[in-house]
């Protein structure tokens, strides 16, 4: 790996780069989706690749090839600096990035057991008997489980001295019921929809999720769904669990916070931001007890990591501080723009694409107390569970989210199942209704394995720390 | 190109059913925010896939290297891996060869200022304006060989530009997808964009609710495109999760629509065959309002009785065939007749972060985006804030007023472009409005 990175990096810069950075990547994958006790699908997938990102005549370019051999890097990396020519046709100031420090390191993800150590027949048979267990429930008709495992070595290197070494090893798994009948489909997932929960962890993570344990009451809960009512619409207090609240903080949160997109770096794809520069320390974002943090470091998180794809190390940053916009997320290219140093959040998906600023685990802080405690002290309203789709405007304010499934709350008590629950709000508005979060005990990183981004398409692995929060008169069941 | 790679694999994999595809896209994507060159990447990429199937049990590996020793090893591993897999009862052998007419597209010219220089010119055209996109060149080749003979190669480039251009609060959207570079007018699309940017300014805040809509192609290709994920797949409806589960046969829109699987349109931008390498066919989804027929991949169709109709994803997957070139016919309206007239409406130029909120009912939500504008008097008075709608979207085919005359590649899409007109819908619910 060293000898095609150091290639790669002496070619750009003697073919006229002024700074350049290489990664070089080998990965695999391994995905296992079972359907009513049949494999459906089997993904074993292996891929090497070098990515050389350059400046020259003061613009970016970036080149990336998976032929490996010496004469193709050598290609590849003029080809960066060509790229980075050619950008320079519209060039209105030179790119300049923020200082970082030269950095000699090796960095890997804590896990107990490595899931590539496991036979693809214990897992696949674990898949099997989940989805029996659901399919033996009435109306379920197709039952599913999954379960992806990654592994990915990364050598850094860059043109001021920087070589890191990363090893990832990343772990996910669910399961999910449908109740079907004539013209209506209810889906229950467990613990999360899209796939369950994604973490940089071994095959102790879907050890300690209890699929089998957990299978026949989403069953049950699918099968109820087709005879619960519909969510009414009304204005009401909305209680949502903790990965509910994971998804509202990423797109609510997360993408409006990203410098780029504030800078309007990616206006023609997903949008901008309704944040503008100026509002750091000035913008109430939300109530007094929204804290917001950025934290790469967390063990475990599925965006937690040693260095990002600029060789800065993982950080933890505030983002609100008591309800008031205090950070953004940076890279080095739009941290130089506000004369300070990145955060660590730039990073690129596998070795063919450029890095942008994603984000890491970007966190609701715990409150206190149990979600046990939050629904008795809410005597009316409802609580939602699990996201089933979600949509937000361009600038990150107009937001709509269905989820699978939701109960009504009536003094202080879960009530009835309401089905095809969903809410819509305004972002600052919403955030500014939350008046409860859950404790310590209630607090877990979700893993988001699909988070979008840029052109070419992105998928980054990003996750949230949150827990069951509550908001006061949100507008629930949009018909 | 990449035929000698897969038979090499074939021979060795002898006494055995196996199929093997490669698709590799040679890919240049000039991006630019803010009037400038931001986001420059030029990349070679290629993806080798081998399944064997033992028994019915399948095992199946992904690569990105083609030299012998991965090739062995690769083919080593899903051997291993299909020896440990429960068989799938439903395994119906692997396709035999069927005539394709291959494309043999040439491959665009692809260099990094080529591309520069087209974005500057856009860029330039906006008179000052701010200007974000992305200029995007794919060379792709498929390649596709299994055991039972099937053995083609095909290429294609796909050039395309997505632009919006700001003007303050207000903003403007392009979209072009052609073969060829030579066939996208860059200064023409910038005035485009640049004029709908300027009539932007100071959007009013109207009340959501029930409104006539003027939708321009790049919005009814988001209706079309999510509809098309939501029920022509033949295991969608196997498994009752289509919307057409119960309605084949039965007008489920207005007689004004006509829904294809189209890939011989003469606008079709398309490779002649799925990742089977069967030939992709024309199907009639939806006839004068009427549901006809859904698509099939090679083991769907051996369960219905049928002949695949070329809609294969690569197998196996999750989803079942899917349809690759949708298109919603022409009609015989320009998009001036359809404002003309109209009494009160709103005029969508696109719609942003769409999302399926039922699938079976085909109700989807998403937000306004680049252009809305409020119609009076069948003349475009004012632009509006930007609002969101939930919509089902056959209950949007039903109310269908005009239908466009000119056919457009959508931007939003799954595989291949969207082929679609513009239409007038007498009925669209908007549910609420952004700041």
């Amino acid at each position: 790996m060293k000898d095609m990175a150091y290639t790669a990096l002496n070619t750009a810069l003697d073919y006229g780069a002024t700074f350049c950075e290489v990664r070089v990547i080998r990965s695999k994958r391994q995905g296992i989706n079972v359907k009513n006790e049949l494999v459906e699908e089997l993904i074993d997938r292996v891929e090497e690749g070098i990515g050389i990102r350059v400046i020259s005549n003061g613009s970016w370019g970036f080149a990336g090839t998976s032929f490996l051999d010496r004469e193709n890097i050598i290609k590849t990396a003029k080809k960066a600096v060509d790229t980075a020519r050619a950008s320079s046709l519209t060039k209105k100031r030179n790119v300049d990035l923020s200082p970082a420090k030269k950095i000699i390191a090796t960095w890997e993800n804590p896990i107990n057991i490595n899931p590539f150590d496991i036979s693809l027949d214990k897992k696949v048979s674990l898949l099997i008997e989940a989805t029996r267990i659901m399919t033996r429930v009435k109306d379920v008709k197709i039952a599913e489980g999954s379960m992806d495992f990654w592994e990915t070595e990364k050598l850094f290197v860059n043109s001021e001295g920087t070589e890191i070494f990363q090893h990832i090893i990343e772990s996910g798994g669910g399961i999910c019921a449908y109740g079907i009948r004539e013209g209506d489909v209810q889906r229950r997932s467990y613990p999360n929809s899209f796939g369950g929960q994604y973490e940089t962890s071994g095959y102790e993570l879907i050890e300690g999720m209890k699929l089998l344990d957990n299978a026949q009451r989403i069953a049950e809960e699918a099968s109820a769904l087709l005879d619960a009512p519909e969510c009414p619409s009304m204005v009401t207090t909305l209680i949502l669990d903790g990965s509910q609240v994971a998804l509202q903080v990423h797109e609510s949160i997360g993408h409006p916070t990203e410098l780029d997109r504030i800078l309007g770096m990616e206006a023609s794809y997903a949008g901008t931001s309704f944040i503008s520069v100026n509002d750091r320390n000035r913008l109430k974002y939300g109530s007094k007890i929204m804290n917001i943090t950025a934290d790469a470091t967390l063990p475990n998180g599925l965006g937690s990591f040693g260095y990002d794809d600029e060789g800065i190390p993982a950080q933890r940053v505030d983002i609100i501080r008591d309800g008031i916009l205090v950070g953004f997320l940076t890279n080095r290219e739009t941290a130089y723009i506000l004369g300070e140093t990145s955060n660590g959040t730039c990073r690129a998906d596998g070795w063919k694409n450029m890095p942008l600023i994603r984000m890491t685990n970007i966190n609701l802080e715990p409150g206190i107390g149990t979600l046990e405690d939050l629904i008795k002290d809410t005597e009316e309203g409802i609580f939602m569970s699990t996201n089933k789709s979600w949509s937000i405007d361009d600038k990150r304010l107009n937001f709509q989210f269905g989820l699978e499934i939701a109960w009504e709350i009536k003094n202080g008590r879960l009530t009835r199942i309401l089905k095809n629950p969903n809410y819509t709000g305004i972002t600052l508005e919403f955030w500014d209704s939350l008046d409860a979060v859950c404790g310590p005990s209630e607090w877990k990183i979700w893993g988001v394995p699909n988070c979008g981004k840029g052109q070419p398409g992105q998928l980054a692995h990003v996750g949230h720390g949150t827990s069951p929060a509550r908001f006061r008169n949100v507008r629930v069941g949009v018909k | 190109m990449y035929l000698e790679s897969l038979n090499y694999i074939i021979d060795k994999a002898k006494g055995m059913d196996v199929e093997c595809f490669v698709t590799s896209n040679r890919r240049i994507l000039t991006r630019f925010a803010n009037s400038y060159i931001h986001q420059n990447v030029s990349v070679d990429e290629l993806e080798l896939s081998i399944r064997v199937i033992l028994d019915g049990k399948t095992g199946k590996v992904s690569i990105n290297q083609l030299s012998k020793d991965v090739l062995d090893s690769s083919l080593k591993r899903a051997v291993e891996i299909a020896k440990i897999t429960p068989p799938d009862p439903e395994y119906f052998g692997l396709p035999t060869p069927v005539p394709v007419t291959l494309k043999r597209g040439y491959f665009q010219k692809i260099e990094p200022e080529i591309l520069a220089r087209e974005v500057k010119e856009f860029i330039n055209a906006t008179d000052n304006l701010n200007a974000s996109g992305a200029l995007e060149v794919n060379n792709i080749t498929m390649a596709i060989a299994n055991s039972n003979g099937i053995s083609i190669e095909d290429n294609l480039s796909i050039v395309s530009l997505e632009a919006v251009v700001q003007d303050g609060d207000s903003s403007g959207y392009v979209y072009a997808m052609e073969e060829s570079l030579e066939d996208i007018n860059f200064v023409s699309l910038a005035k485009i964009a640049s004029d709908k940017a300027r009539k932007g300014h100071n959007p009013i805040e109207i009340s959501p609710g029930y409104y006539t809509v003027v939708l321009e192609p790049q919005a009814v290709g988001t209706l079309i495109s999510f509809l098309g994920l939501m029920g022509f797949g033949a295991k969608q409806f196997e498994e009752k999760r289509s919307f057409l589960v119960g309605k084949l046969g039965e007008k489920i829109t207005s007689e004004v629509i006509n829904i294809w699987d189209y890939p011989s349109h003469p606008k079709a931008i398309s490779l002649p065959f799925d990742f089977e390498g069967l030939p992709r066919k024309d199907v009639v989804l939806i006839d004068r309002g009427v549901a006809k027929n859904l698509v099939y991949d090679f083991k769907y169709a051996k369960k219905a009785g049928k002949e695949s109709t070329g809609n294969a994803l690569p197998q196996p997957n999750t989803d079942g065939p899917l349809p690759f070139n949708l298109t919603l016919l022409p009609g015989s309206s320009s998009l001036e007749e359809m404002i003309n007239s109209t009494k009160r409406g709103i005029l969508v130029t696109r719609f942003h972060y769409t999302n399926i909120v039922d699938p079976i009912k085909t109700i989807i939500t998403g937000m306004t985006r680049d252009g809305t504008f409020l119609i009076e008097d069948g003349e475009i008075t004012t632009p509006v804030k930007n609002m969101r709608f939930t919509q089902s979207i056959l209950d949007a085919l039903n109310s269908v007023e005009f239908i466009g005359r000119e056919l457009f590649r959508a931007g939003e899409h799954f595989i291949f472009p969207t082929l679609v007109p513009a239409l007038k819908i007498d009925r669209f619910q908007f549910t609420g409005v952004t700041r």
